[in-house]
């Protein structure tokens, strides 16, 4: 649906139109991908950026061979990973910048206790091994979907499954 | 276990972009479209100059390498012709002293003369010809 809408946009030339389309779909997809690569919230929106502008350039180029997600999710893996190697080496989700955007959401939904509880959280989900961790975080960011997860991190669902069933196991112990 | 699911789900569902994401995003995008459209304006300018510029070059090339080459043939031609007239006319002068052998001879060598010297001015470009068009 959304690729048919895309490639019929950047035919017609409404390169922008196309741009907007993939951006309410995806946005929130490529930044928590990004989030889970790098743990640093302002980097990860910097990379979100990054990733469409290169989808805006690349629009005229799109192959139709590829869904849009795929398409999408393997640029943005592609420039996190860029950006993990010139970032500073110790970001983490329990950052005050992670944290403090957990806490202001969670604060805005009226929840009792639920910023420190997010805060707690964040703290023991970064102690997970990495692909658990990032796991875990698509995982319960993207409605509870294993498809949606595995398409992201480019693995089996097989996979997801059983890093999610190990990480929530650890978290158990863990808490 | 669900109370962890639950936990977990409101922790991260929570996380989203800033809320000028999309502004910044259409900032950059609208000023890298104007760059862009102002680069190609300047490309197909510069092609175009360019191109102009080729075209007159090759023109003035031409007409000179056309005067050139006039002008180098027809002095030729004149010098060639004129050298023929006096050899002739130097062949008629001894021709009753020569034999028949002697004769032949020396009408081969004309003829071989004339041969090359036209073989120089139609096949290969004298090389005045091309050291002025060069310069």
């Amino acid at each position: 649906m959304l690729k048919a809408k895309v490639i019929e946009l950047v035919r017609s030339g409404r390169r922008d139109e196309a741009l907007a389309a993939i951006l309410d779909a995806y946005k929130r997809k490529v930044f928590g991908l990004a989030l889970s690569y790098l743990r640093d919230r302002e980097a990860a929106q910097d990379v979100a950026q990054e990733v469409f502008i290169k989808v805006w350039k690349a629009l005229p180029r799109y192959d139709e061979r590829a869904t849009v997600s795929t398409w999408i999710y393997t640029i943005t893996r592609n420039t996190s990973f860029s950006a993990i190697r010139a970032r500073r080496p110790n970001a983490s989700l329990s950052d005050p910048e992670v944290m403090e955007a957990v806490e202001m959401s969670a604060a805005a939904r009226d929840e009792d206790s639920s910023a420190v509880d997010a805060a707690a959280l964040c703290k023991l989900v970064d102690q997970l091994p990495v692909k658990q961790r990032q796991v875990v975080m698509l995982f319960y960011m993207e409605e509870q979907s294993y498809d949606e997860v595995a398409e992201m991190l480019a693995m089996p669902i097989g996979t997801v499954k059983t890093l999610l069933h190990r990480a929530r196991a650890r978290l158990q112990e863990l808490q | 276990m669900n109370t962890l699911d639950d936990r977990l789900s409101r922790t991260f569902r929570a996380i989203d972009v800033a809320a000028d994401f999309d502004k910044r995003l259409l900032a950059r995008v609208h000023a890298l479209s104007r760059d862009s459209r102002e680069n190609q304006a300047q490309r197909a300018d510069a092609a175009r100059r360019w191109a102009r510029g080729s075209y007159e070059q090759a023109r003035k090339e031409l007409r000179l390498w056309r005067w050139v080459a006039f002008r180098t043939l027809t002095l030729d031609s004149v010098a060639g012709a004129t050298l023929i007239i006096v050899l002739l006319l130097a062949l008629l002068r001894v021709a009753p002293g020569l034999g028949v052998y002697g004769l032949s001879l020396v009408v081969s060598a004309l003829a071989v003369g004339v041969a090359a010297f036209c073989v120089i001015q139609v096949l290969l470009p004298s090389a005045r010809t091309v050291a002025r068009f060069r310069r």
